[in-house]
């Protein structure tokens, strides 16, 4: 029996013991609200604070009431906290670390004196579901009530100070086998599938392997192939053969919280995320002990005896002093004499099941001079901030208050299962018998193991977990009948457990600890009409809580099956779903890391001062300074731009011309070498998808280009009109093999002409003409085009070239004058032409004809992919169209804003920009039919007022193309 | 018309090797870095850990046909999902219409004497140069296979992708080509991305590993690992 003894300012410990997890030699100081607490190396913040005399470790969510140690194994809400500016860590699992800074979380001014428990006697005022029926009535009431409850809502704060967090990182892995849970079953099974060759990946939420051995002292003996020993000696022994066992990856202290199809199951480890694709799962997660529901069963002093246990044995810490065992199985015997022998004294052991315990464990407890209050139950717990005696109820219904610091709560423990219910396939069942939901149904590659089917007794425990090992390996298993045998026994010698749900209608007598819902909310909620148990989770929130249903779901479904006077089987279950455990969103996030794409001449924009955007996945020079600038520039002068980020396919073979002729509107197979056309693509319904420009290059080869964002769908879309044609066309994306720079303006010529062998004389090389050569040596497309509305060239070629190219380019164009422009630049100079931009003037049931672009559709053309939808909106007619505007005052619309008359919306503005040639606001937008005429006025809505503008139907810059084409 | 002398060929991250303080060789153009600073130490950290070695230049081309053993030669075509080493290339199969066809870096105009097939012909095929459009990475060392872990969902232990396989995938949400190409018995890579997300393909295989897990190395460190260290 161990004394407890005090040292070095770590709180009162029990004697050193061999199997404790932590290391007395090495003390670690750390913060805990302003206050230094020193701790073991090994200690977890919750049995450090737990040394120390520190009672109260959090505040409840809805009625802030003192919540203490309760499981000590990461399962409950009871123990999170704030560490490092992370809100919501569960202290119990959380190692120590020297500096770490921990504050307790949900309280205001603190967790020991907290304003927010006066919560706790309104509780009349919240009731369950009370957002959807309190406080609505007078109508103003929910308004000044509502910001309050948003308030006190939710459990800890995000450091929003704190950038970006801890770093997390994302990993994937492979296994042949994973083995979730690293307790006897799963230690075994991973050996025995690591000994037939395989993979295995075993994965444990502890820091230690060995489950519920770790804290187990009860002498074992007899079992064949597991030897003899304590608990916590076969569990030492497990770990060293699961180190010394080739193929056995371990990963400790992880949480396996997400199961999805294919055996996907999704890790995590500190601040690393895994996603591990396995050929074979073993679930192997054990079972946990839960509350029992009585008046006050939550207050501090009120644990799990498992949790006692673990505080007892890792951590040489006993949670009390004075405790009384509350059990409904013969298992709380065995915890009774753990925990007698660990040095805390029992005041009694109540046993919910009527009739005398007469196993050997049983008869231990007695001689060991234990009472044993048979077919007893607990009343009610009292004690302000720490139980101090508990009211139990003798068979006679007589009471008895009985003196403690402590009610260890054995009841039968629950599967784990919460994860294995993610994966699809799975079905459990409540086993009247086992009284417990147990697997019935599993998909082919998933296996179970040890105390989640429902067995806890370590003899069938050790052999599950050598059968799935073998399973998984595709090893006959000869032991198998004896095997069934056992289990067989162990159903045959199981008492029925009493009811461990009241029924009753105590306010605090919880069946959910995170989200503070009694067994009376759920009779209310259940009166109110909430009869199903997915609907009644809703509205109660039960289950929904930090501990995902872990210490509630069983409760829940018992009291809501007394209160609706039917089975536990037919009550049913509610929905397992991913996270199993909480997650924080930074580690599904992972890293900070964005695809971005960079042109090839990022560098040369940075240089010069850019002001660089995202647009889509690129990063773009927006403007270098002044975009009005820069766009008189090339009206002026010459400038040039970087438009390497447009899309360009590689189109080749015999029947590059018919599929062209297919996909988009106009014709290509009749495009001569040399020449460009614009093409315009659209969807079956004849609405536009995108444009671009088609060169044919040779014979059998074209360049085409597409907008920035679409290349990767129009590569798609043309092969997936090329798929099972038999065609002779091969499409290649050739989007990140060249650069691209438009040079532009009066001076363009001039300008490129010093570095090119090629005659860019009007005469020679025309508007719509193709030709390669080579400029300052860089072998070139030149595309001659202009979307800028000004003379100009577009040259695509090899993108490592770009950075040398573009400062040819600024050298040779000095003397001209020359300017490199951005994005908005562009847009200005375009929009001054009347060029679209598809998405931003034309949505998704924008056709050619009511954009004005009929000149691009030939329905000349046997068929091509949207002819039937145009061919039946020509017949229709459009509605509206789109149109040039310019304001008549000074203002500038901004895109989107709305085209009015008489008060209400008939059209919108796509484009608005201010014109460096009018100096007046203009742009482009959709108007009805009727007024989609030259010189008609038109009102736009700028703020609260409307603003005159006046249509035009023609571009407002070089409306002839005579400067484009000069 | 100005003409100029050598013209510079530039990877992605050539600024960023320049920041590095790399020390560069020119091939056919390319400024290649032939290391950063020791190359010892290169070769100690990328044998204890793992390194990456921008290799954007090498050759790279898409051969596609629906008949690859007549245009390539079935000497030339591996089983799909892996490659075939045929002198300086390698002839990665990437799907039965498909193989990338890679090697050292030529002249501008050098690339089809090094691969040696006709652009055009019969049966049909389409012969497409992609290697200014590609970023090449190079991850080596003890932990090569994590780092290329990190990035991708694709299987990369030994058994599903042993030395010789290739596969695409995304790694680090990007589109890639992976070749498994071994350097002295040890596990190697060679990761083919768009040249546009070179940058940032870059960045994430150094933090992949955590700090300082993943160092930068050259080409004379490459050389030096391929020969044995």
């Amino acid at each position: 029996m161990g004394s407890l003894m005090a040292n070095n300012g770590t709180g009162e410990r029990l004697p050193r013991s061999k199997h404790e997890l932590i290391d007395r030699d090495s003390v670690i100081d750390f913060e805990f609200e302003g206050r230094q607490i020193s701790a073991y190396k090994g200690d977890t913040v919750g049995s450090a604070v737990t040394a120390v005399g520190i009672d109260i470790l959090s505040r409840s969510f809805k009625y802030h009431r003192p919540r203490g140690m309760l499981c000590a194994a990461g399962n409950c809400p009871n123990c999170l906290m704030t560490v490092d500016g992370i809100p919501n860590v569960r202290s119990c699992t959380m190692q120590v670390q020297p500096g770490m800074k921990v504050k307790r979380q949900n309280a205001w001014p603190s967790v020991d004196h907290d304003y927010g428990s006066l919560l706790d006697r309104m509780d009349r005022l919240l009731p369950v579901g009370f957002y959807y029926k309190a406080f609505h009535k007078p109508k103003f009431l929910w308004d000044l009530i509502r910001p309050i409850v948003r308030r006190i809502a939710g459990l800890g704060r995000i450091d929003i100070l704190n950038d970006g967090g801890p770093g997390y990182s994302h990993r994937n892995m492979q296994a042949d086998v994973a083995v979730i849970g690293g307790g006897l079953a799963g230690m075994v099974a991973a050996i025995e599938a690591a000994d037939a060759g395989l993979d295995v990946v075993l994965i444990d939420d502890q820091q230690v392997l060995g489950g519920h051995l770790l804290s187990d002292t009860t002498r074992y003996s007899g079992i064949d192939g597991l030897g003899d020993g304590t608990g916590q000696e076969i569990a030492e022994s497990l770990r060293e053969r699961v180190q010394v066992q080739k193929g056995i990856q371990v990963l400790s202290g992880a949480s396996a919280f997400g199961y999805y199809q294919d055996n996907l199951v999704a890790i995590r480890q500190g601040f690393e995320s895994m996603q591990l694709r396995a050929g074979r799962v073993v679930m192997a997660t054990g079972a946990f002990e839960v509350p029992f529901q009585f008046e006050n069963n939550d207050r501090p002093g009120v644990m799990l005896a498992s949790g006692v246990l673990r505080m007892a044995r890792l951590f040489g810490v006993l949670p009390g002093k004075r405790a009384v065992i509350v059990t409904d199985n013969a298992a709380g015997y065995s915890s009774a004499l753990n925990l007698f022998d660990a040095g805390i004294e029992i005041e009694a052991l109540l046993d919910l099941r009527s009739g005398v315990d007469t196993s050997d464990v049983g008869d231990a407890v007695r001689k060991a001079g234990i009472e044993v209050l048979a077919g007893y139950r607990v009343v009610s717990a009292s004690g302000t901030k720490r139980v101090s005696r508990v009211k139990v109820i003798a068979p006679d219904s007589s009471i008895r208050v009985l003196k403690c610091d402590l009610i260890c709560m054995a009841g039968v423990p629950q599967p784990a299962n919460g994860l294995l219910l993610q994966q699809p396939g799975v079905s459990v069942e409540f086993d009247e018998q086992l009284r417990e939901s147990v697997p019935t149904q599993l998909p082919d590659n998933v296996f179970t193991a040890g105390d989640i089917n429902g067995y806890h007794e370590l003899g069938i425990v050790f052999g599950q977990g050598v059968a799935a090992g073998r399973q998984v390996a595709g090893v006959s298993d000869d032991d198998s009948s004896q095997l069934r045998a056992l289990e067989s026994e162990y159903r045959s010698g199981l008492r029925l457990p009493g009811d461990s749900v009241s029924g009753g209608n105590a306010k605090k007598e919880f069946v959910c600890l995170c989200e503070d819902v009694s067994t009376k909310d759920i009779g209310v909620a259940i009166r109110e009409g909430f009869g199903d148990i997915q609907t009644l989770k809703r509205y109660t929130t039960s289950t929904m809580g930090p501990c995902q249903g872990k210490m509630c779901h069983k409760a829940f479904v018992e009291a809501t099956a007394i209160h609706m006077g039917g089975s536990i089987s037919a009550t049913g279950a509610t929905t397992a779903r991913p996270p199993a455990q909480g997650v924080p969103l930074g580690a599904l996030a992972g890293p900070g890391h964005m695809p971005l794409k960079r042109t090839p001449l990022d560098e040369n924009h940075r240089s010069a001062g850019a002001e660089m955007v995202e647009l889509g996945p690129w990063l773009r020079a927006h403007n270098y300074g002044s975009p009005q600038d820069e766009a008189l520039t090339v009206r002026e002068r010459v400038g040039i731009i970087d438009v390497s980020t447009l899309g360009k396919l590689d189109v080749r073979g015999a029947d590059a011309g018919k599929l062209l002729d297919k996909v988009y509107t106009h014709r290509f197979s009749n495009l001569r070498e040399g020449r460009i056309r614009y093409g315009l693509l659209c969807g079956e319904n004849g609405a536009i998808m995108d444009d671009g420009t088609v060169t044919r290059l040779s014979e059998d080869h074209y360049f085409v280009s597409t907008t920035t964002g679409n290349v990767d769908a129009i590569e798609d879309w043309f092969n997936w009109w090329l798929a099972g044609t038999g065609m002779d066309v091969f499409v290649t994306n050739v989007t990140s093999s060249y650069g691209a720079i438009n040079v532009a303006g009066p001076r363009a010529r001039e300008a490129l002409s010093k570095l090119t062998d090629v005659d860019l004389s009007s005469d020679v090389f025309g508007y719509m003409r193709s030709v390669s050569g080579s400029v300052a040596g860089v072998p070139c497309i030149f595309l001659r085009i202009g979307f800028v509305g000004e003379v100009g060239w577009e040259l695509h070629f090899p993108s490592e070239y770009a950075q040398h190219l573009w400062k040819a380019l600024m050298e040779a164009g000095a003397e001209y004058g020359i300017g490199p422009f951005g994005l908005e630049a562009q847009r200005i100079l375009r929009l001054e032409k009347g060029h679209i931009i598809v998405s931003q003037d034309t949505d998704a049931v924008t056709d050619p004809l009511d954009a004005g672009m009929r000149w691009a559709v030939r329905f000349d053309k046997p068929d091509f992919i949207g002819r039937a939808g145009l061919a039946a909106n020509r017949e229709r007619g459009s509605e509206s169209k789109l149109v040039g505007f310019v304001m008549r005052g000074d203002l500038v619309p901004e895109d989107g804003q709305p085209i009015v008359e008489n008060g209400g919306p008939i059209g919108r503005v796509t484009s608005s920009r201010l014109s460096p040639t009018l100096k007046k606001g203009f742009g482009l937008g959709w108007v009805p039919e009727k007024l989609a005429e030259e010189g008609a006025e038109i009102l736009i809505r700028i703020g609260d007022k409307d603003w005159p503008a006046i249509v035009a139907t023609e571009p407002i810059y070089d409306p002839e193309g005579e400067r484009l084409r000069s | 018309m100005t003409t100029t002398g050598t013209i510079a060929r530039l990877s992605p991250l050539h600024s960023i090797q320049v920041g590095l303080g790399a020390v560069f060789t020119e091939v056919y153009g390319w400024q290649m870095v032939e290391r950063y600073g020791g190359v010892e130490h290169e070769i100690q950290v990328v044998g204890g850990s793992a390194g990456v070695c921008d290799m954007t230049g090498r050759t790279a081309v898409r051969v596609k046909s629906l008949d690859l053993d007549t245009v390539l030669g079935s000497a030339r075509v591996p089983a799909i999902g892996s490659i075939v080493r045929d002198g300086d290339l390698v002839n990665a199969r990437l799907t039965a219409e498909e193989v990338l066809v890679v090697g050292p870096p030529t002249a501008i105009d050098g690339w089809q004497a090094l691969v040696g097939i006709e652009t055009d012909g019969e049966p049909s095929r389409q012969v497409t140069n992609v290697t200014s459009g590609m970023t090449v990475l190079r991850i080596a060392g003890l932990r090569a296979r994590d780092v290329i872990a990190s990035l991708t969902s694709l299987d990369v232990r030994d058994r599903s992708m042993p030395d010789g396989a290739c596969a695409q995938s995304g790694f680090a949400e990007v589109h890639g080509t992976l070749l498994r190409m071994d350097i002295a018995g040890a596990a190697a890579f060679e990761l083919y991305v768009a040249r546009e997300f070179g940058v940032y393909v870059w960045e994430v295989v150094l933090e992949s590993l955590g700090h300082d897990g993943v160092v930068p190395f050259g080409n004379e460190a490459l050389r030096r690992l391929e020969r044995g260290g």
